[in-house]
């Protein structure tokens, strides 16, 4: 047998049903060709249950051992692995979930999934020196309104149910899970600041429109103008420095335009 | 043919002991990197990196090159493993005789070898594709292994033997994956020791396995067992000095008892290297 058609071979009857390759096993003294084989096929399902433990431990706490594990088992029997690095195996677990019965309609566990997922992406996403607000000192106050802002890439703002940040907490902790109160969402905002700690917080509804925008190009005038139109009032300038103050405090804002 | 010089006795760097390292600067000669680990866009685990190599040499030990795989070489993965040593300067690089996967899945595990005339013309042709790319020379790990082929033409020992002399490049001794291997397919480890060329050998492995009766595994969860360190001062009256280095990855005990065990390979070097001194006296 070829090297090739022997790999090809050995990998079918890992992954699948396939035990063509037993005929090319010796037996040793103690075990026949299956049994020698079994080591390599249930090292590998192990291992890939043991990147997603690794990745999700509090969608793990919060839904339970038993729970887990037949996620687990379906998300590795749906899925290869097609990257070097471990660390991108579990990423789609979230929208395996949401596409996959019985999980699909179970929007919690789902947007718990994906918060972590997020916290996991926020830890090695590239680096950007973080500006000072001090680099706002040099632009005129009346060229504010044409100012642009880049944010950092480890950044990422979710719509996930509201209570999930809460319930995440709690199962970080092995607590119980709190009461859910509704079905409306909540908005968080996911990042990694200059001392590498990844960080969120919950948003308000104002704050979440402003930094929507800003994180697409829209200029600060224009959110000034979202603000207003949103909130008739008259302190939504400072509203908005306010936020922008924040954003710099936290280490979010790579580059000012 | 200049070997790297011996860096000494070091550990494997996991993130469960990153705090210890940066907070103590603990007496390890030098560092094993997981080389996949840092193959990323950024953040945290780059940043501990920079602060660790400040202080210890490195080595980048890899997982994934599949360098015996019929799959095409990996010019994206060997891209980014040469982006790391640019950044890092390891002593050298390694990864192992074994391949991960084809038709473009990895398995993430070390999948066996036959050793036939036709893998060693593969292995050792590809292993020369990637010294030229990474403009260096790898060094290579004997694996653990759990079956045998019907296939195979040649001891793994006379192969790995060979492969070194073909590819021109240097060997990456795992001492427990030896005895793991010697049990699992009934062969004597002293045989695989004395067949390797100690030209070749710039590093030896260190870890505890898993008995199942039947058969062992290589789990790295246990400390070294006695029969390997009996193991190891054969392969350093034979090869030392060489870089040694204990890797764990599972149960992971406090730090200091790593250190423990380290001390324990470094006794065992210096009572062997003390007997051939006086053997040849």
């Amino acid at each position: 047998m070829k090297l090739a058609e022997l790999q090809a071979k050995f990998q079918d009857a890992i992954i699948g049903e396939d035990r063509a390759i037993l005929e090319a096993i010796n037996p040793s003294r103690r075990l026949d060709p299956a049994a020698r084989f079994a080591v390599y096929s249930q090292a590998y399902r192990l291992r890939l249950a043991g990147f997603l433990s690794e990745d999700y431990p509090v969608l793990r706490n919060a839904i339970g051992d038993e729970e887990f594990g037949a996620l687990v088992k379906a998300y590795i029997e749906a899925t290869l692995s097609h990257h070097p690095n471990a660390r991108w195996y579990a990423r789609r677990l979230p929208e395996f979930m949401r596409a996959t019965e019985p999980w699909r309609d179970r929007k919690e566990p789902i947007d718990l999934a994906a918060f972590e997922r997020a916290l996991a992406d926020a830890f090695d996403s590239r680096d950007a020196e973080p500006r000072e607000i001090t680099a706002l000192a040099a632009v005129p106050a009346e060229n504010w309104a044409q100012l642009r802002f880049d944010f950092q890439e480890s950044l990422a703002l979710l719509a996930v149910s509201r209570g999930t940040v809460a319930a995440y907490e709690a199962a970080s902790e092995d607590a119980p899970l709190p009461p859910r109160t509704g079905a409306e969402e909540e908005m968080v905002l996911v990042w990694r600041d200059p001392e590498q700690r990844v960080l969120y917080r919950v948003l308000d509804d104002a704050e979440t429109l402003a930094l929507a925008e800003a994180s697409v190009g829209k200029t600060f005038g224009e959110i000034c103008s979202l603000l207003a139109f949103r909130d008739a009032s008259d302190a939504v300038a400072e509203r908005a420095a306010g936020f922008l103050a924040r954003w710099f405090a936290d280490g979010l804002i790579a580059d000012v335009k | 043919m200049q070997k790297p010089p011996p860096l000494g006795f070091g550990l494997g760097l996991r993130p469960v002991y990153y705090q210890d390292i940066l907070e103590t600067k603990p007496p390890v000669d030098w560092l094993e990197v997981i080389s996949e680990n840092f193959m990323v866009d950024g953040g945290s685990p780059i940043a501990t990196l920079e602060r660790i190599r400040a202080d210890y040499p490195i080595v980048l030990h890899g997982v994934s090159m599949s360098i015996a795989s019929t799959a095409p070489l990996d010019f994206d993965y060997l891209t980014a493993l040469k982006g790391l040593a640019d950044r890092f300067q390891p002593a050298f690089v390694s990864d192992h005789l074994c391949w991960t996967g084809v038709h473009g899945v990895n398995l993430h595990d070390l999948m066996p070898v036959p050793y036939t005339a036709e893998a060693l013309d593969h292995v050792a042709r590809r292993i020369g594709q990637v010294q030229d790319f990474l403009g260096r020379r790898i060094a290579i790990e004997n694996v653990s292994s759990y079956v045998t082929f019907a296939e195979s033409e040649m001891d793994e020992w006379t192969f790995v033997k060979a492969l070194a002399e073909r590819a021109d490049c240097w060997l990456l001794l795992d001492v427990n994956n030896i005895f793991v291997s010697a049990f699992n397919h009934d062969f004597e480890p002293r045989q695989f020791i004395d067949s390797i060329d100690a030209r070749r050998i710039v590093q030896f492995h260190l870890a505890g396995h898993a008995d199942h009766g039947t058969h062992k595994i290589d789990t790295h969860d246990e400390p070294v067992s006695p029969e390997v360190w009996a193991l190891f001062a054969e392969a350093w009256r034979r090869f030392g000095p060489v870089s040694v280095m204990i890797e764990r990855d599972d149960k992971f005990p406090p730090f200091a008892e790593l250190l423990a065990e380290l001390d324990h390979a470094r006794r065992i070097a210096i009572e062997v290297s003390a007997a051939k001194i006086g053997a040849a006296a």
